[in-house]
This record gives C-alpha cells, sequence and structure tokens, in this order.
C-alpha cells in the first residue's frame, strides 16, 4: 500500500516542487497552507508521515506538532522542513515531537532516502 | 438683631471648631493626611489675617488708600526668602526641639536664661494690646448687628461685666487654648487638632470675607467702577488714590512692608504655626506662592469697601466697621451674619494660638527657670513636674486673656485697629536682628544681644506705645512737647532733635537701628563663653548637626545614668522615658543601661528636656547632676573647625558617590544598549537566512527534479518559471540590504514632475498577478507633483505589497489621496489582521518584523518599511501608521506637492 504524506508548508512553489517529486516517487500526497489547515486535514486522511514548515500564517509548524501528536490514533511520524536552521529551534521541533529535522534547502536524495528508511 | 440669634450663632460656630480640633487629633488617619498637606499647613499660616485684616484694612484704606497693602506686600515679597530663612530656622528648631521663639533666642546665646525671660516679657506686652483688638472687633462687631450702629467706646466702657459679649468670647477661646493647647506636655508641642482648626478658620475667613465684598461692590453698588466713578467726585477720596501723599508717606508705608515681613516670622503664633508645627520642610517650597495668593485675594476688595463706606457713611461711622456696617444698613441679614461669623474666625484663630505660644514660651522660659533659681531644683523636680507644668500654663493661658481684656477696656477701645495692630509689629521686630543675625554672624553673643534688646525694647515703648498714650492724655502729655526731663533731644517724637519723622517710622527706625547698634558693637567687644561658640556653630551651619543624628558633642560630660534618668522621667513620663531610651540604646547598639552617662548621651537627653520645659531650664536642672570637665576656647574652636572638616569631606563624598553612580548607570545603559544591537543585528541575520533559504529550497529542488525525472512540457515552463521567480526574489532581498546602505550613506534626490493618478495606476497595475481576488481600488484627483518619483514609487509598492501580504485572498485595499494645502497626503487602507498596539510603534524600526506567528508569517526582511520611512523623509514628509488588531491598517503619507520649492525655503 502506498504511503500517505501531508505537505505542510505556505510557501507554494516549496508545495508545488515536494509534491511532484514525491507523486514521482510514488507516495500519496496531500498540501495544506499552515498548522490549523493540516491539523483539519489530518483527521480525514490519516497520513503515515507529516513534512510541516515552522513559520506559517494562523497556526506554526510547532503548534501544529504538539497538537497532532495529542490526535493521532496509529503510527506517524513527522519530519519537520524548515529553513530555521538554529540548534534552538531544532531542539524546540523536536520536544514539539517530530523525528527528523531537515533545514532548507534540503538536498532531493537525502529526503527521499530518509523517507524509505522510515518505511 | 436679637443678641440671642448671635450668641446662638457664636455657640455653633465655637462647637464646630472644638469639634473640628477635636475630631483631627483623635482620628489617626484624617490626622496623618492633613499633616502632610501643604495646603493645611499654608491655611494655618494665614493665621497672621485677624481681624486687624478682616476689618482693619478697610478702616486703613479709608484713611490712607493703598496704605493698608504695606501689611500684606511684606510677607508676599519676603516669600522666597523663606525657602532659605525659614528652613534654616525650622532646620535649626527641629535638631533642638526648640519650641518657641524665646527659646530659640536663649538656646542661640548660651543657653542663657535671662535672655528667655527678656523675648518672652517682649512678646507678651506685644501680644496683649494685639489680643485686645480682637476683642474690639468682637465687641462692634456685636454691637453692630444688635443695634445697627457701632455706639463707640463710651458704650464700651459703661456696660457691665456680665453684658459685655466681648467678656464672653474670651473666656470661650481661652477654654479653647487650654483644652488642646494643654492636652499634654509633649516636647515636640505639636497641636495638630488646633492647626487644623486654624486651617479652617483661615477658608471660613476668605470665604465670608469674599461673599461680604461681592455683595457691598456688587449688589449694594453696580461693581467696581460705579464705586471709584462714584469716588472721584468726593474730595478725601481722590487724595487716597497715590502713595507718597500726606495721607501716606513713602517712610510709613517702607516701614509697614519691613515691620510685617519681620512680623510674619517671628510674632509668637506665626513662629509657633510656621516652624514649631511645620511637619515637613517641603511645605515651606509650597506656601512661599500660596500664602501669597491667599492675601492677595483677601486684600484684592479692600479699597473698593473702603470708598463704598466713605461715600454711604462719610464720617459718620468708623471706617474699621464698614464691611459690617453696609450690609446691615442695606439690610442683607444673612450676608451680615455670614460677616460676623467671618470676623470672629479671624479674632478666634489669632487669639487661640497666640495663648498657646505665649503659654509655652512664659512656662518654660520664665516660670520654670525663675522658680528653679529661687527653690531647692532637685526636691522641685518630682513626679507631678508633668502635671503641674500643664497647670501652670492654663492659668498663664487665663492671665494672658485678663490682661487682654483689661487693655481692650481701658485703652484699645480708643484706637483703630490697625495702629495698635502695627505698633505691635514694630515691638516684635526687635528679635529680628538677634534672630537673623545669629544664624548668619557666628560673634554675635549673649551680652550683645542682651544689650540691642533692651535698648530697642525700651526706645520702642517710649517712641510708640507710651508716646500714645500720653497723646490722648493717659500720660503726662508735656513729655512730647518738652521731652523727657525737660531735656530736648528725648521727646518721644523727635529723638536727638531730628523732627518731621511720622511716629510710626520714627520709632521703628530709631529702636532697630539702636538696637542692632548695640547688638553688634558689644559683641564685637566682649568674648563668647564656650558654650556660646559650640550653640552658634549649631545654629550657623545646622545642616552639620542635623543629618547626624548624635553627632560628637565638643564638651566631656559626665553623669550618673539613674540620675538623669529619674530627672527625665519626671518631667516628661515613664512610658516615654522607656521609648526614649529605648531609641537611643537601639541606634548605638548598647544592650544594657551604662553606669555613667557619657557626652553623648546627655547631648541626647537634653534635647528631650528642652523640648519639655526649654533650653535654660533644662540646661539648669542639667547643671546639678552634670560634672563637666573644663575646655579651653582654642581648644573648643578646633573641634568645631574639625567636626566642619568632616562635615565638608563627607560632603564631598556623598557628591562623588552620587557622580560614580551616574556614571555606572551610563555604563549600564550603554550595555543594554549594546545587547539590545546585538540582538537585532542577529535578529537581522536570522531573518536574512531564512529570507534566502526559502526560495533557494524551491530552486534546488525543482532544478534536481527536472534533472532526474521525466517532466512534461508543461510541467517544464511551470517549473522553470518558478525558478526565474525565486531567483528575483533572492535578488531583490539582496538589492534592498544595499538600498538600506546606501540611504545609510546618503540622501540623493532626484526631483520629477509627474503625475499621481498616473503613478498608481501604474504602480497597481505590477500587482495584477500578486494580488490574486484581492479588490485594489483608487480613489483621487489628477495632480502634478515635483519629488523623487522614484522614491515615492519604492514606498508605495512596499506599502501596498505589505498591504497583500497582511490581507485575505479576498481582501480590500483602497488608496485615496487628497491635496491639503501645498502638500499631499495619499491614504493606503487594507481591512487586513491589523497591527497590535505594542507592534505599532516598532514597524518602522529596521529589522523589525512582527513576530506573531499566530498571525502571519514575516515574508519581507524586516527592511521595507524601515527604507520606505527614510525615502519619505528624505523628501520631506512623513509616513505613518495607524491600525486595529483584526480590522486593518492605514498607511499615511504626505510630502510636500513641490519639493523644489519647499527646500528653497
Amino acid at each position: 500500500m502506498k504511503k500517505k504524506i501531508l505537505i505542510v508548508d505556505d510557501e507554494e512553489n516549496i508545495v508545488i516542487s515536494l509534491s511532484f517529486l514525491l507523486k514521482q516517487e510514488g507516495y500519496t500526497i496531500q498540501t495544506a497552507q499552515n498548522g490549523k489547515a493540516a491539523i483539519e486535514q489530518f483527521e480525514q486522511f490519516q497520513p503515515d508521515i507529516i513534512l510541516l514548515d515552522v513559520m506559517m500564517p494562523v497556526m506554526d509548524g510547532f503548534e501544529a506538532a504538539q497538537h497532532i501528536r495529542k490526535i493521532a490514533t496509529k503510527e506517524l511520524h513527522i519530519v519537520f522542513l524548515t529553513a530555521k536552521g538554529t540548534v534552538q529551534d531544532k531542539l524546540d521541533g523536536y520536544k514539539s515531537g517530530a523525528e527528523y529535522y531537515i533545514v532548507k534547502p534540503f538536498d532531493n536524495e537525502e529526503l527521499l532516502t530518509l523517507l524509505k528508511e522510515i518505511n | 438683631m436679637p443678641i440671642i440669634y448671635i450668641v446662638a450663632i457664636s455657640l455653633l460656630y465655637l462647637s464646630v471648631l472644638f469639634g473640628i480640633a477635636y475630631y483631627s487629633e483623635r482620628n489617626t488617619s484624617l490626622r496623618n493626611r492633613f499633616s502632610k498637606s501643604s495646603i493645611v499647613y499654608t491655611l494655618s499660616l494665614a493665621v497672621y489675617c485677624t481681624a486687624w485684616t478682616f476689618y482693619g484694612s478697610i478702616g486703613k484704606a479709608a484713611s490712607s488708600g493703598l496704605g493698608f497693602a504695606g501689611v500684606y506686600l511684606g510677607p508676599t515679597l519676603t516669600a522666597p526668602l523663606w525657602i532659605i530663612i525659614l528652613k534654616k530656622i525650622i532646620r535649626i528648631s527641629r535638631y533642638l526641639r526648640i519650641t518657641s521663639v524665646a527659646d530659640f533666642i536663649s538656646s542661640r546665646y548660651g543657653k542663657n536664661a535671662k535672655l528667655g525671660v527678656l523675648v518672652s516679657l517682649v512678646s507678651v506686652a506685644v501680644a496683649i494690646p494685639y489680643i485686645s483688638i480682637q476683642l474690639k472687633a468682637f465687641a462692634f462687631s456685636i454691637d453692630i448687628l444688635t443695634r445697627q450702629t457701632y455706639s463707640g467706646a463710651s458704650y464700651i466702657q459703661q456696660t457691665p461685666f456680665y453684658q459685655d459679649f466681648a467678656n464672653f468670647f474670651a473666656i470661650s477661646f481661652a477654654l479653647f487654648a487650654i483644652i488642646f493647647g494643654t492636652l499634654r506636655l509633649d516636647p515636640n508641642e505639636k497641636h495638630s487638632g488646633v492647626v487644623n482648626a486654624v486651617a479652617f478658620e483661615s477658608l471660613i475667613k476668605l470665604f465670608t470675607f469674599l461673599i461680604g465684598a461681592i455683595c457691598i461692590v456688587y449688589f449694594i453698588f453696580n461693581g467696581v467702577t460705579d464705586i471709584f466713578t462714584q469716588a472721584k467726585s468726593v474730595e478725601i477720596l481722590r487724595n487716597l488714590s497715590s502713595i507718597g501723599t500726606e495721607n501716606l508717606s513713602y517712610s510709613s508705608w517702607m516701614w509697614i512692608f519691613i515691620l510685617s515681613g519681620i512680623a510674619f516670622v517671628l510674632l509668637p503664633r506665626q513662629f509657633h504655626i510656621a516652624v514649631v508645627e511645620n511637619n515637613s520642610l517641603k511645605h515651606i517650597d509650597d506656601a512661599a506662592w500660596m500664602l501669597p495668593l491667599y492675601l492677595f485675594l483677601i486684600s484684592i476688595f479692600v479699597i473698593p469697601i473702603a470708598y463704598s463706606g466713605v461715600l454711604t457713611f462719610g464720617n459718620s461711622v468708623e471706617a474699621d466697621t464698614f464691611l459690617l456696617s453696609l450690609p446691615v444698613q442695606e439690610g442683607y441679614n444673612i450676608v451680615a451674619i455670614l460677616i460676623f461669623i467671618g470676623g470672629l474666625s479671624a479674632a478666634s484663630s489669632m487669639i487661640v494660638v497666640s495663648m498657646i505660644a505665649l503659654s509655652i514660651m512664659v512656662s518654660n522660659n520664665v516660670f520654670l527657670p525663675l522658680l528653679l533659681r529661687f527653690e531647692d531644683q532637685l526636691k522641685f523636680i518630682d513626679s507631678d513636674l508633668n502635671t503641674r507644668l500643664l497647670y501652670v500654663r492654663r492659668v498663664l493661658i487665663v492671665a494672658v486673656m485678663l490682661l487682654a481684656y483689661g487693655f481692650y477696656k481701658a485703652v484699645s477701645i480708643n484706637y483703630s485697629i490697625i495702629s495698635v495692630g502695627l505698633i505691635s509689629f514694630a515691638g516684635i521686630a526687635q528679635l529680628a536682628p538677634l534672630v537673623f543675625l545669629g544664624i548668619y554672624w557666628k560673634y554675635g553673643n549673649r551680652k550683645g544681644a542682651i544689650a540691642g534688646l533692651l535698648v530697642g525694647t525700651i526706645l520702642w515703648g517710649y517712641t510708640l506705645p507710651l508716646a500714645n498714650l500720653m497723646d490722648v492724655g493717659a500720660l503726662d502729655s508735656q513729655i512730647l512737647k518738652y521731652g523727657l526731663f525737660n531735656i530736648e533731644w528725648l521727646k518721644p517724637r523727635a529723638l536727638f532733635g531730628i523732627e518731621g519723622f511720622e511716629p510710626l517710622p520714627h520709632g521703628a527706625f530709631w529702636s532697630l537701628f539702636l538696637n542692632t547698634t548695640t547688638f553688634v558693637m558689644v559683641s564685637f567687644f566682649t568674648k563668647r563663653t564656650p558654650v556660646e561658640i559650640a550653640q552658634s556653630d549649631i545654629f550657623i551651619n545646622p545642616e552639620k548637626y542635623y543629618n547626624q543624628e548624635n553627632p560628637n558633642s565638643p564638651f566631656t560630660r559626665e553623669a550618673d545614668f539613674q540620675e538623669l534618668k529619674s530627672i527625665l522621667e519626671s518631667i516628661v513620663g515613664k512610658n516615654k522615658v522607656y521609648e526614649i531610651l529605648m531609641g537611643y540604646f537601639k541606634q548605638n547598639n548598647i544592650s544594657s543601661p551604662p553606669q555613667n552617662a557619657d557626652s553623648k548621651f546627655i547631648d541626647y537627653i537634653e534635647k528631650y528636656l528642652s523640648g519639655s520645659i526649654g533650653t535654660a531650664s533644662a540646661n539648669i536642672v542639667l547643671d546639678n547632676i552634670v560634672t563637666q570637665k573644663p575646655i579651653k576656647i582654642t581648644e573648643l574652636i578646633d573641634v568645631l573647625d574639625q567636626t566642619y572638616q568632616v562635615f565638608l569631606y563627607s560632603k564631598e563624598l556623598e557628591t562623588t558617590s552620587n557622580q560614580l553612580r551616574q556614571k555606572t548607570k551610563e555604563l549600564a545603559d550603554a550595555n543594554t544598549q549594546l545587547i539590545e544591537l546585538d540582538e537585532l543585528k542577529n535578529d537581522f541575520i536570522n531573518t536574512i537566512t531564512h529570507e534566502l533559504r526559502t526560495p533557494i529550497t524551491s530552486i534546488r529542488s525543482l532544478a534536481s527534479t527536472l534533472n532526474k525525472y521525466n517532466v512534461s512540457e508543461a510541467e517544464k515552463t511551470k517549473f522553470l518559471r518558478i525558478i526565474e521567480q525565486e531567483s528575483k526574489r533572492i535578488s531583490e532581498l539582496v538589492n534592498q540590504v544595499l538600498d538600506l546602505r546606501k540611504i545609510e550613506n546618503s540622501d540623493l534626490i532626484h526631483l520629477t514632475t509627474f503625475d499621481l493618478k498616473e503613478l498608481i495606476e501604474t504602480i497597481l497595475a505590477s500587482f495584477t498577478e500578486r494580488k490574486e481576488h484581492r479588490q485594489l481600488t483608487i480613489q483621487g484627483e489628477t495632480i502634478t507633483l515635483i519629488t523623487d518619483k522614484s522614491k515615492l514609487t519604492q514606498t508605495i509598492i512596499n506599502v501596498v505589497a505589505n498591504a497583500i501580504k497582511f490581507t485575505e485572498p479576498n481582501g480590500h485595499i483602497n488608496i485615496h489621496w487628497v491635496k491639503e494645502d501645498d502638500h499631499i497626503k495619499i491614504q493606503i487602507e487594507d481591512d487586513g489582521i491589523g497591527i497590535a498596539t505594542t507592534d505599532l510603534e516598532h514597524v518602522f524600526d529596521k529589522f523589525y518584523q512582527v513576530q506573531s506567528q499566530q498571525e502571519g508569517k514575516p515574508k519581507g526582511s524586516g527592511l521595507g518599511l524601515a527604507i520606505s520611512q527614510r525615502f519619505i523623509q528624505s523628501i520631506g514628509g512623513e509616513l505613518t501608521v495607524e491600525s486595529k488588531l483584526k480590522k486593518g491598517s492605514v498607511f499615511m503619507i504626505l510630502i510636500p506637492i513641490n519639493f523644489e520649492k519647499e527646500q528653497k525655503i
């Protein structure tokens, strides 16, 4: 069965490029523009992996991750994908419930390898 | 009006006064609040305004026009000096616990008992006539209210004792003074109840006087102009409107002015209120302007009332009574009663405070030292002394009242209020050289002080009160004509053969001149004792002692501790002694009572004793149990000089440490600023990094994708366009950072002429793609601007881009502009998420980003608005913003239409 990935980012161009890449690799994709939208879609989509940006309007990535961790019923992997690259940011990310933290700009292959590992 | 009404009103007023004094003395929170108020202090100082002010000023104005104003101008013009002189007197008095002007002088000149007696006698001699004129004012006011007219001296002299209401009045106020003035023997002699009652009375005085004035000037007459117009046709009034006429000479004007300035501080009741009852030095600063204001208000209608009286009554009514006679004559009974109450309050406050001040002065400076001299002193000091002293004071109050009453019956009836008052002023002025030179001239000594005061007082008595008695025939009037013992140059109104002076300037000049000269000369040619030297040091440099609780005494003194304690106990009471001793032990870290008391401890106890029984008495009492090692004068002066050096040094240290503290604070501030700048820099770098990483992410990822996968043509085009877009975004950011640097370095301006409407339309066209579904509307006329087009364009683009960023995709953005004189106002309004008030003041700061991730993700560098504001400022304009969270923001650009013209101006 195809793995389901929820891409959450407010930068449209990044969403476009990620969607294309992951579709090519055979994942099922849905996208959301901010943390709040991500929580709403999470319920019905039930993704296996969430790729999460941090700085977004309405609700940021940290808060969304915490919230989703609370409502998740089955196994779920959260990967932060963000331009915020300080150590403090990473720590905050892990604290809010993520397992991986990738700093933009990322390498396509690195991301794909990571996703395969999660499999 | 029936007499019974007036008695009832008086009793009612008195009970209100008793109520205020009693309640404010008992209620602690009220007492504290009042004691902290400089208004209460100022109003209580207005005890200066007695029945003299209330009725007598009008009498004076009726005979000499502006002559009345001297007594107000004296305190008014000397008020700024209080801030220096009065504060110094208060500091000294507080440090030494001085409770009267007699105590002050006796303490200054070596704790001398004789001087205390002398000053007390002068004060009583001056106060009795002064109190008596208050009784007179009361008597005539009752007379006018009950019988429509004032029937004059003969009538009052015929009234039997039990029918005379001045008598009833005198008894009531003696009672008031006894109850509230001798409640207890307190080393600070503070009587807050009395002070509050007096402050209240000052309000009543002012209030009723103004009501009376308005009634006379505006209801009985038709305003001030009417009075002055009518006055022009009356000859006596024409002569009153200037100084330097026969009615009012310059010299008497000047002397009234000088004497009242002195009397304001030195009259026993004034010294008591201003110094003894003062709770805070800060109150002086306020009183220095508020009291002159009070005096101004209470004097402003005096002349119109005096003229009204003369116009109505001519010479048929005594001018002192005009304020009351006019409303009574015209049938304004309510007003008349109010004025009666005002006069009552003016007289009663003066009498009560004077009696309290005099009873303290006489009991501590005359009665006790005399008693101690004749009795076996240590036998006399027992546990009953405390109560006995209070009884002495009560008896003194009654005695003073009786004397004043007698004087009123015998003498005052025949004189106008003000002439008696001015003689009192000249009398008390005899203390001025001793007090004012005493706190600045260290060589003034006891012998000089006694000699000067004696000479001054005798001359004053001879040239003023006695000469007046000769005038009316109560004493041999031949002396006036031919001089004492027929010696030509001893004529009481032409001393030393110098004629042509008026009585008051003559008496005041000779008495004060010879007083001062004698004081200075005798002081020059006699030596000071060690005690005098030590005391003068305290009076001249009080700040040296004031800030230290227990400075070291220059004398080496010793006493038995238990003996000292039992003396203190018999005078201030056992409980108080416990408090005093505990305070001292705690301050000096003493654990158990010592066998022998040292100099420092004796000094401490002496101050408490002085507060209760006066400086001179305390000195006599202590002399019996204290042994003092002899000290040479040269040694003493050395010690005092040394302590002065220490004082100067510590003052210098204080200044230096203040400077250090200041520098430290500056450093800390600079450091905070650096930290802030550093944080700002880090934030900026983080932001720039973030902003660079975001577009690079898309570019890098898409490039790899294009490289690796089979991509359709359509998608290839789409991806390449994204790569192009994001590359542009990066270069824009770089340009902005560079712009910022450029602006910081130079402000070159290129002026062009263009149409604003066209410009805005072009700008909006460039947003077609970015705006999505947002509605961009414009509103405004065609208008030609001459300014830097590219700067304005850049600013509008920045603001509009911001507006798009922070509005919902279906939001509205409206640009409208309007001409305002030679400026144009462009407003860019959106209905977006708005800016919080806390952020609002920072939006134009460089690198500032609204960091609320809940509300919106900043997509810029935090430079756009900072740059825009600099642009607009460089073309002579302003960029401002108004905003409400969740409602939207309005950015306002206000620039000159023609910047070229603007620059030339």
